[in-house]
């Protein structure tokens, strides 16, 4: 059926293809830093970026909706139909381009994760709609009260500023209302803390709501809500500021806890590996692993008898490491050989001489891990090595000592590291 | 019985009063509601309108009932169309879509608005403007295209504020013609400051001046005292006697 307002009316209709251009352009631009691979929490949540885009239409063409209203409020004011009626007919259409657009970003985003265990979060897609609302609100506010010259182009600028600004202060809890923060979240072992999805989608939902009341106002209504509809939104809008941001007081720069390890699948012994299952079912992690770790066995070095892919430090009896999804075997090998060299960094003890032979000393024994738990995985000279060497002839020296003198020598280095009483150990002679 | 307004009191603020104990009844057929600038014109039709609500006193409509009663008020705010002073065309519609979208907003539905703004257009003589942008219209047919969108829900009664203010006399004898040739079924109350066109458009005249009614009738008992002229002249001179005693 014909719809009562045509579509070269409205503003959504033709921005969205602008908008598409942006979604596409930085997608393409900016492919490999944004793609997210195999880890749903991660693709959805980054997709937060591309708010940008979707909430840049979603304001402007509520603006240019409130433009429409505004031209429209003197015939609109005797209207049989409710105010909620015709405000909907005027916002549906920012709202579903912003969606349409945040969809496909979605879509980029995730375009290597199908298929991995779980799937789109809910609560992220709530929070987005929540946020389109919100801008669509802001744009048609703007539309309903200032000419078109003036609030098109404010309801861009108020749009991307809200979101770029908030992402960019370091009041935290600013952050939560405006939701781009999300874009933060996340590697494969931590996950997105719900409590930003939950506070953007509350505040942008009632925030929105203040703001339609502001939009409907009319100081001279029969209608007590509508008379005093400026100071009732904009009180309310302050209060549900204020609500929010006490409920993001407790939260950090990004939106990430740790991923509960019950969720981890364990398996295997000495070592046991656990992995998480996007971990596991898109790779052969674990069976790399392994065989990194009976390699390094083999030459004495010995590794925790449980491994667990976490940002944690390590323990005596837990060898933490981070562990991608779809991670190549070189990367692997950096990771867990980094993994083993410990976690803190090395200790400065107090002369520049000595913090270069310690720095060098770490790096001959990252290099010797590297070369010994790559032996039938992958050529060493692959794998990315965490510390740059600029000794060559220790790491030469070392390689001529028998081999258990060479284990004994990098595990005796790797303790001294963060250990400022105990000197330079000499490598053993051949 | 028409419009039964009863002791009817209004103001903006609650130190002024535009309205007060005004009470007075607009008949079925062609009423012109005249007043200087200031009388309350605007006001008494908006709160006929229900877009205002007065402090105290009635509006009742035969058949409609009265304004504001929250579970009458989509019948009643179908029943009576309002074309305030300051509207205009609606940006990026077509004349048709206007209307069509007056219609709406009066509660009908998508395919009934579509349906019936052609007749509407019609009415009001914009049928070979209908697919013109509404706002490359002139003054006087956006004013008809106003008009139009009153029509097009199937109200009974159409209040209209000044709208042949700033219109030159040909664009005013047009639009005098169409509130003649309006359908019977349609009752009409259009205010204005302007004379000219009051004996040959209208039944009844109302007179309104800070914001009472110092005469209410036909036009004929309006004209009476000054027979001898001419029809617009005896409107003129019968018009002066209230605005100049007030003055």
């Amino acid at each position: 059926m014909r719809p009562i307002t045509p579509w070269r009316s409205r503003a959504a209709a033709w921005l969205l293809a602008p908008g598409l251009l942006g979604v596409v352009a930085y997608s393409v631009q900016f492919a490999d830093e944004t793609t997210v691979a195999g880890y749903w929490p991660a693709a959805m949540a980054g997709s937060a970026i591309y708010l940008v885009f979707s909430c840049g239409v979603a304001a402007t063409a509520g603006a240019w909706e409130g433009k429409r209203f505004r031209a429209a409020a003197p015939v609109i004011e005797s209207s049989s139909r409710s105010s909620a009626a015709v405000v909907t007919d005027h916002l549906w259409t920012p709202l579903a381009a912003g969606l349409l657009l945040q969809l496909v970003a979605v879509a980029l985003m995730s375009r290597d994760t199908w298929g991995a265990p779980s799937g789109p979060s809910p609560l992220v897609g709530l929070a987005f709609a929540g946020i389109l609302f919100f801008h669509s609100c802001v744009g048609f506010v703007l539309g309903r009260w200032l000419p078109p010259v003036a609030s098109i182009p404010l309801s861009l600028l108020v749009s991307y500023s809200w979101l770029g600004f908030t992402w960019s202060v370091d009041y935290f809890p600013l952050r939560y209302l405006a939701g781009l923060v999300m874009a933060d979240c996340c590697s494969v072992e931590t996950t997105l803390d719900i409590r930003a999805p939950a506070i953007a989608t509350a505040f942008s939902l009632l925030a929105g709501c203040t703001l339609l009341v502001i939009a409907v106002a009319r100081r001279s209504s029969g209608d007590r809500a509508r008379r005093f509809g400026l100071q009732i939104g904009a009180s309310s809008f302050v209060v549900i500021t204020l609500v929010a941001l006490t409920a993001g007081s407790g939260l950090g720069a990004a939106p990430i806890v740790d991923r509960p390890q019950a969720q981890a699948i364990c398996s295997g012994a000495a070592p046991t590996i656990c992995l998480f299952p996007e971990q596991r079912d898109t790779d052969d992690s674990q069976s790399v692993i392994r065989k990194a770790v009976e390699n390094l066995g083999r030459s004495g070095i010995t590794v925790p008898s449980t491994i667990r892919a976490s940002n944690a430090p390590s323990t005596l009896d837990v060898l933490n490491m981070i562990v991608q999804v779809r991670m190549t075997d070189a990367d692997l090998l950096h990771s867990i050989t980094t993994s083993l060299l410990g976690d803190a960094e090395v200790a400065y003890c107090g002369t520049e001489e000595d913090d270069a032979e310690r720095r060098n000393d770490a790096a001959v024994a990252n290099r010797w891990l590297i070369d010994v738990a790559a032996e039938g995985i992958v050529n060493a000279d692959h794998v990315e090595p965490a510390l740059e060497l600029d000794g060559p002839d220790v790491l030469r020296a070392l390689r001529r000592a028998p081999v258990p003198a060479q284990a004994a020598w990098v595990t005796a280095t790797i303790d001294r590291l963060t250990d400022c009483s105990v000197g330079h150990i000499a490598v053993p002679s051949s | 019985m028409g419009i039964q307004i009863d002791e009817l009191t209004f103001g903006y603020r609650r130190d002024h009063t535009v309205l007060s104990g005004l009470s007075t009844v607009f008949p079925t057929g062609a009423s012109v509601l005249l007043g200087p600038n200031g009388a309350g014109k605007s006001t008494l039709l908006g709160l006929v309108a229900d877009t205002l609500r007065p402090r105290t006193g009635t509006i009742n409509i035969e058949g409609l009932g009265e304004p504001g009663t929250r579970g009458d008020r989509r019948r009643y705010r179908r029943g009576v169309a309002w074309l305030p002073q300051r509207s205009g065309a609606f940006p990026g519609l077509t004349a048709r879509e206007h209307v069509a979208y007056c219609g709406w907003l009066k509660g009908l539905s998508r395919a009934d608005a579509w349906a019936r703004s052609t007749a509407a257009l019609a009415a009001v003589d914009l049928t070979t403007r209908a697919d013109a942008r509404a706002t490359s219209l002139s003054g006087g047919q956006i004013r008809r295209l106003g008009v139009a969108g009153a029509l097009v829900s199937g109200a009974q009664w159409i209040l209209l504020d000044e709208p042949t203010a700033g219109l030159d006399p040909a664009q005013r004898a047009r639009f005098a013609r169409v509130i003649q040739n309006l359908p019977t079924e349609v009752s009409v109350v259009v205010s204005t400051h302007q004379t000219e066109d009051v004996a040959t458009t209208y039944d009844h005249v109302t007179v309104l001046v800070d914001g009472r009614v110092p005469f209410a009738g036909s036009v004929a008992s309006f004209t009476e005292p000054f027979a001898d002229l001419s029809p617009a002249e005896a409107v003129t001179a019968s018009y002066a006697r209230f605005t100049s005693e007030d003055d």
